[in-house]
């Protein structure tokens, strides 16, 4: 199975990363980073899987590396869609379903990221009151019409909903960052790292500064 | 959120204001707006704590990269230092003392 950016993946324990750079003692006591790992936006070169650890607070995250054999388990953002029925987080609940509903009327391929995906995928509570909901949208191209149509949905909402557009072999962007700045330049963040953009009849153009 | 300022001394002016960037995750907002103090005025505002010396680093190579003489407010949502200096370099761009882009 291919891993992907933002996948959380399971593993036994620490003691099965990469040692490649020293860990933080955090780690050790936080109980978020002892057996999953969020995906990161790097190639995935010799099976070697860029991961993030989560620690209890925004400033704690680790990143670090895994061997693909060493991973137990893969959850995909798409996977963890199900289980929003079942989610026991009063905070967040009610908006995500708002989410799933309009989403599933756009017939978008989606699923949620970040804080709350994490929670969904673990069962680990992350979250907090003030916690945005991420979410990822899968696109082949840049259908704008219906970006348009999900960043109007969006704005009905009440809560602060974050909404990444993945396009295939490119990279991703922020939905409100298109939205805004289309013509004026967007960021792309490709494996490679982040890039200016703009659109030429829907094709993302490279902005390169000199 | 911390908050903090760095000034540097700079001799070009600017002429337009600049907004980029956006409020979400991994990302921030800059705000450049001319000044006639020969001054780059640097006020950062992040909700993730302790990277002062990312930031440090991040602007003194913008300010080795561009002399503008300018307030330059940032609102950072947990942006990567890439991400950073991608806004930064789009601001003087969007103010017109850009070095310009090139296909």
């Amino acid at each position: 199975m291919e891993i992907k950016v933002h996948d959380i993946v399971k593993f036994e324990s620490i003691a099965v990363l990469e040692k490649t750079t020293p860990i933080p003692d955090w780690v050790f006591n936080a109980p978020a980073a002892k057996n999953y790992g969020v995906v990161r936006r790097m190639p995935i070169m010799d099976d070697m899987v860029p991961i993030g650890l989560r620690g209890n607070t925004r400033e704690q995250r680790f990143g670090t590396f895994i061997h693909k054999s060493r991973i137990v388990e893969v959850m995909t953002p798409i996977e963890l869609v199900d289980r929003i029925e079942g989610y026991t987080n009063e905070i967040h609940l009610p908006t995500l379903k708002k989410i799933k509903q309009a989403f599933e009327q756009f017939n978008l391929r989606w699923g949620p990221t970040g804080s709350v995906g994490f929670e969904l995928a673990t069962g680990i509570s992350v979250t907090t009151e003030r916690s945005d909901i991420d979410v990822c949208i899968y696109m082949d191209a840049i259908d704008r019409e219906l970006l348009v149509e999900v960043g109007k949905f969006l704005k009905t909402l009440e809560r602060r909903v974050d909404v990444q557009v993945e396009l295939a072999s490119v990279g991703a962007f922020l939905l409100h960052d298109f939205l805004k700045h289309e013509k004026l330049g967007f960021v792309i963040r490709t494996p490679f790292g982040p890039q200016l953009c703009t659109t030429v009849e829907n094709q993302i153009r490279l902005l390169v500064n000199q | 959120m911390e908050k903090f300022t760095y000034s540097f001394p700079a001799t070009k002016k600017i002429t337009n204001r600049a907004h980029v960037g956006v409020v979400g995750s991994g990302d921030l907002e800059v705000l450049v707006e001319p000044t006639d103090d020969n001054q780059a005025v640097f006020e950062i505002r992040t909700g993730i704590t302790g990277f002062q010396d990312t930031w440090k680093k991040v602007i003194e190579r913008f300010v080795s990269l561009n002399d503008v003489s300018a307030r330059i407010t940032i609102n950072d949502f947990g942006a990567t230092p890439g991400i950073v200096s991608l806004r930064l370099a789009q601001a003087v761009e969007v103010s017109g003392n850009g070095k310009g882009y090139d296909e």
